[in-house]
């Protein structure tokens, strides 16, 4: 009886499961066909080149450069989000009037998409007749070529995903900092402890559970960025501020290379793959708590 | 050899077509009573659909009510509105139902998935890639009504080697040096005596001088590369006389270095932008129509055209793109603008044959919307791109009209190879990098060029 | 902030929630406001020039005009895109939440090796992003004619989304109490009555929540679609809006017009945003500190 029971629960996920089959392992199976061969994408031709595509990579400059762009859109912009987004929260956890309405502010742009806010963002950061450099014109500031660089570059696109992105990690810490018990800090501050060590000593601490869901929702959004870099910088210049996710469609659709995107989207499921071990077995973990 | 000659032949006629062209048109400005646009208006008056389709089908008076065809463009803005009024026209006239896949800068992409899919639009517009890239999946157009009136400076661009026409060309792009005429005038330069590329580069100094920027070219077009310098590399009066090896996959990209060369004179004598590796064209346009930077070359006129659209005061002209030697010949590109062409395995066949019949008749709104050339007899006024044009052939009386470079000598995808090469240049000017720009076009048209042979 | 009086005003407010605030929370208010409301305000600015208009996009238009609205509400395609996008975001919501929350109980509540092997795949599909899978997705999809279909764009992205509302209600499902339905079975109860009277009313607000991040993410999705829904018919508002800003082979690129395309699709948005902001918010801040 709890047998039968334990599988009629099981089959339950038949339907969910099957679609992640159709959608994600069988492309990936046919993804690693093809990257076992030299194909333009379009044409009924096809070419057997056997791992050349895959021995190409190590080689590709422009690969190693997304890589490590990929590394900085994923850390970076966890690292910002979650400084920022802990400040906001400590700003917006006070009692002041108006305190809602910043709130309500600093999370809005989370429902715009990435690639209006991308397109909006190019006329900020523009170099002739950007808003950025005509707020600096003011001060008498000459202007600035903020995409100079292929860095400068990647560094705004992490700025602008964090800046875009910050409300979700102050809502994690809101919500963490009000159930931090109230008695707590009072009977600190009774004992002549500083604010300061207050929140390092007991803040901080409790705060780890909010810490740690806000990280992993970062880490998982930044590999993935992709729409603001399409609208803002085109990858340029030269390709420098490329996410894999990015380099892999301008490979199929554009250089014609399908064989040898296909081989990249093997290496990043790779890559992701790394980087999601520890965090699987941390999830897994804490799901054991319950 | 012999294909070449030929190709050149038509070229100069192309010139001759053109003034016939113009001519005509001054001539009929005055009389738009004549003409497909005004028949299509009466026809819907009498509202019998079976005769409606008639007049513009040629293929016999079949009802067409009902049925739906699919048509992909690139264009955008004024021209696509032009282009949408045609259609409705056709619609109202025949009772078909057309659905325009509007793809803009996504085209190119698109195109090749639905190619991928075996799965096109009815029409679709082949964008100077009618024989290259598409030819397998279009149909033979040849027989169509209107494949006589063309002109020769489209067959040039359009004919295959068997005499086998793949799209309907309405306008033709034609690429020459954008100029900004009052910039020219304020720092005192003449851009009718440009000849050669030194001459060029001493009109730019003279513009730096009286403090604008002398190029506003981009660097993460293609164009910076591919279609800017076409007169040093395959055209007459060129210093390489090597079009066939280019055909047959033979060439010797350490060639293509002299190019290099010398727009690194661009950097070095600062003429560019400095965000040039980063902006697009419509900062280009947005900074000329500022009256900021004089010249860009290998450019379209509906550049010129775009300018004056955000500046009416501007005056802008067009030269051709200048000659690698005195002497030498001035070279104008010449591709393919709003083309259609058909696919092969469309299901509504007549439908589509009418259609394109119906726009080579009505043509003349996106001809002037385009600011292009036109290719076909226009009725009404000609477009500013012609006036462009006009212009220069009164300045440079033997301007040397040949395809664009990378669509008659470069295999199939080595535009977005192109564009590439043309960042990682902007990058870095460097001897090493040049050798790298270089090694990077010859690894991927060795690869193109034997997957186009296969 | 960082000075000791101000570390004794912020003390100040966590236990005397009434006390008067200083004027720099104010100041820091007024800045994180403007802050976050720069890019709207470039927007809307741009929106209400004339294409002629080239003065410095930090300042007001030299002279207002509303054609760029006018135009904008006659596009067909930005009405024809509200209705894709609405039947995109409804069909994608319905299938995560349904099928994700069925199989979500199935995995809490079987228990076993199969479910913990599940469990662990799970959080590995999580972390892919979805344009790695790029070339076997699309060459998928080509081969069996679900290019331009809407319904199997939905399928795609629930797919890709399935592995995180499964994950985010596994989490919730395992906090119910078992007695529950233990409870309901020995009423007779079977599997499927049991999810559908007993669990689901449970997890009502959490699917709030869900459902909000779904539909946000879906609305604002634009990688897979670009590729996907190639037909202008089929075109999501957020894909009739990027065209916007296409500058197509040396046609005008009218930004004013593009913005006012902008403004107007986001308006829905943002204005759903204001009207729900209770529910996203706050439903937000239950989900995370529970």
């Amino acid at each position: 009886m709890e047998k039968r029971r334990k599988w009629m629960l099981l089959s339950l996920c038949i339907p969910a499961f099957l679609l992640i089959f159709i959608f994600m392992i069988v492309p990936l199976g046919n993804a690693v066909k093809v990257s076992f061969f030299k194909w333009n994408g379009y044409s009924q031709k096809m070419r057997w080149v056997g791992l050349e595509n895959y021995g190409s990579i190590f080689t590709d400059k422009v690969f190693l450069r997304s890589t490590a762009n990929t590394f900085i859109y994923g850390f970076g912009s966890t690292l910002l989000q979650n400084i920022a987004g802990l400040s906001a929260a400590l700003f917006v956890n006070r009692q002041f009037k108006g305190r809602n309405l910043v709130r309500l502010i600093l999370y809005m742009p989370i429902m715009i998409s990435g690639v209006i806010m991308g397109a909006i963002q190019y006329y900020i950061f523009n170099y002739d007749n950007g808003v950025l450099n005509n707020l600096l014109n003011l001060f008498g500031i000459g202007n600035i070529y903020w995409m100079e660089s292929g860095i400068g570059s990647v560094l705004i696109i992490t700025l602008i995903n964090s800046w875009q992105a910050m409300g979700f990690c102050m809502l994690i810490y809101l919500a963490g900092l009000q159930n931090i018990p109230k008695m707590y800090e009072e009977a600190a501050l009774l004992d002549g402890t500083s604010r300061r060590q207050i929140f390092f000593k007991i803040d901080l601490p409790l705060l780890m559970p909010a810490i740690t869901t806000a990280v992993i929702t970062n880490l998982i959004g930044g590999f993935k960025l992709y729409d603001i870099i399409v609208t803002l910088t085109n990858g340029g210049p030269n390709r420098k501020s490329l996410s894999l996710s990015y380099y892999i469609s301008l490979l199929y659709f554009n250089d014609e290379k399908a064989g040898y995107s296909a081989a990249v989207g093997i290496a990043l499921f790779i890559i992701i793959f790394i980087v999601a071990v520890p965090i699987n077995q941390y999830l897994r973990s804490r799901e054991v708590e319950y | 050899m012999v294909k070449r000659k030929w190709a050149t032949m038509t070229m100069a006629l192309c010139l001759a077509a053109n003034t016939v062209l113009l001519a005509g048109c001054g001539g009929s400005a005055s009389t738009p009573e004549t003409g497909g646009t005004t028949g299509a208006a009466q026809n819907q008056g009498t509202e019998t659909q079976n005769q409606a389709g008639g007049e513009s089908q040629g293929a016999g008076g079949s009802d067409f009510s009902g049925k739906t065809i699919e048509i992909a463009t690139y264009l955008s803005g004024d021209t696509l509105n032009a282009y949408k009024q045609v259609i409705a026209g056709f619609e109202s006239e025949t009772g078909v139902k057309v659905t325009l896949d509007e793809y803009g800068e996504d085209y190119e992409s698109t195109m090749k998935t639905r190619m991928a899919s075996n799965d096109l639009p009815d029409i679709f517009e082949t964008h100077g890639w009618s024989l290259i890239r598409y030819k397998e999946y279009l149909t033979d157009l040849s027989g169509e009504p209107w494949a006589g009136k063309l002109n020769k400076a489209a067959l040039g661009v359009i004919q295959d080697t068997d005499g086998k026409l793949y799209t309907l060309m309405t306008t033709g792009s034609c690429l020459g040096t954008a100029v900004n005429m009052n910039v020219c005038e304020e720092a005192g330069v003449d851009p009718w005596a440009i000849e050669t590329w030194e001459d060029f580069n001493a009109a730019c100094d003279k513009i730096k001088e009286a403090g604008f920027t002398p190029i506003a070219n981009y660097f993460t077009s293609a164009g910076a590369l591919a279609n800017a310098n076409g007169s040093w590399l395959s055209y007459e009066g060129a210093q390489f006389n090597d079009n066939e090896a280019m055909l047959n996959g033979t060439w010797d990209w350490a060639d293509f270095k002299t190019i290099l060369d010398y727009l690194q004179t661009w950097f070095d004598n600062g003429y560019l932008y400095a965000d040039c590796g980063t902006i697009k064209q419509a900062d280009a346009i947005e900074r000329c129509a500022r009256n900021e930077c004089a010249f860009i070359v290998g450019i379209g006129t509906s550049y010129q055209t775009a300018v004056t659209a955000q500046n009416p005061d501007v005056v802008m002209a067009m030269i051709p793109i200048c000659a690698s030697k005195e002497g030498g010949a001035r070279f104008c590109g010449i591709g393919e603008g709003a083309s259609f062409g058909i696919w092969k395995d469309t299901k509504e066949m007549d439908v589509c044959k009418a259609f394109l019949n119906y726009v080579s008749e009505n043509a003349d709104g996106i001809n002037s919307a385009a600011g292009e050339i036109s290719t076909l007899p226009c009725q009404t006024s000609k477009s500013y791109g012609m006036g462009l044009m006009e212009e220069m052939e009164s300045h440079y009386p033997n301007v040397f009209y040949d395809n664009l470079w990378d669509r008659k000598y470069m295999p199939s995808g080595m535009w977005g190879v192109f564009q590439v090469a043309a960042g990682m240049f902007c990058e870095d000017q460097s001897e090493e990098s040049k050798q790298e720009v270089i090694d990077y076009l010859r690894e991927n048209y060795t690869d193109l060029y034997e997957a186009s042979q296969e | 902030m960082k000075t000791e009086k101000s570390d004794k005003v912020v003390m100040a407010q966590v236990h005397a929630p009434n006390k008067k605030v200083g004027w720099g929370v104010y100041v820091i208010s007024a800045f994180l406001i403007l802050l976050y409301l720069l890019p709207i305000y470039v927007m809307l600015n741009q929106s209400f020039r004339y294409i002629t208009d080239l003065t410095p996009r930090l300042y007001l238009p030299e002279k207002w005009t509303f054609d760029n609205y006018i135009q904008a509400f006659h596009d067909p395609n930005l009405l024809n895109g509200f209705k894709n996008s609405i039947v995109y975001v409804a069909e994608v919501c319905a299938l995560e939440v349904f099928l994700g929350g069925l199989a979500a109980y199935g995995l809490a509540r079987s228990g076993g090796k199969v479910s913990s092997a599940l469990r662990t795949f799970n959080i590995c599909v999580m972390m892919i992003p979805s344009l790695s899978l790029l070339v076997g997705t699309y060459s998928l999809m080509v081969k069996f004619h679900m290019i331009n279909k809407i319904w199997a764009l939905s399928l795609q992205t629930a797919a890709i989304g399935m592995a995180g509302t499964m994950f985010f209600y596994t989490s919730f499902i395992v906090s119910i109490p078992k007695d529950l339905d233990q409870a309901a079975a020995i009423d007779g109860a079977g599997i499927l009555r049991t999810f559908f009277q007993i669990i689901l009313p449970q997890l009502k607000p959490v699917t709030v929540t869900r459902l909000i991040m779904i539909a946000v993410g879906t609305w604002n999705n634009y990688a897979m679609p670009t590729y996907l829904l190639t037909n202008t018919n089929k075109a999501t508002v957020i894909l009739t809006v990027r065209k916007a800003f296409y500058t197509a082979y040396g046609s005008v690129q009218n930004v004013p017009l593009a913005c006012a395309e902008c403004a107007v699709a986001l308006a829905p948005v943002i204005l759903l945003y204001l009207l729900l902001q209770k529910y996203i918010i706050e439903g937000q801040l239950d989900s995370v500190s529970k």
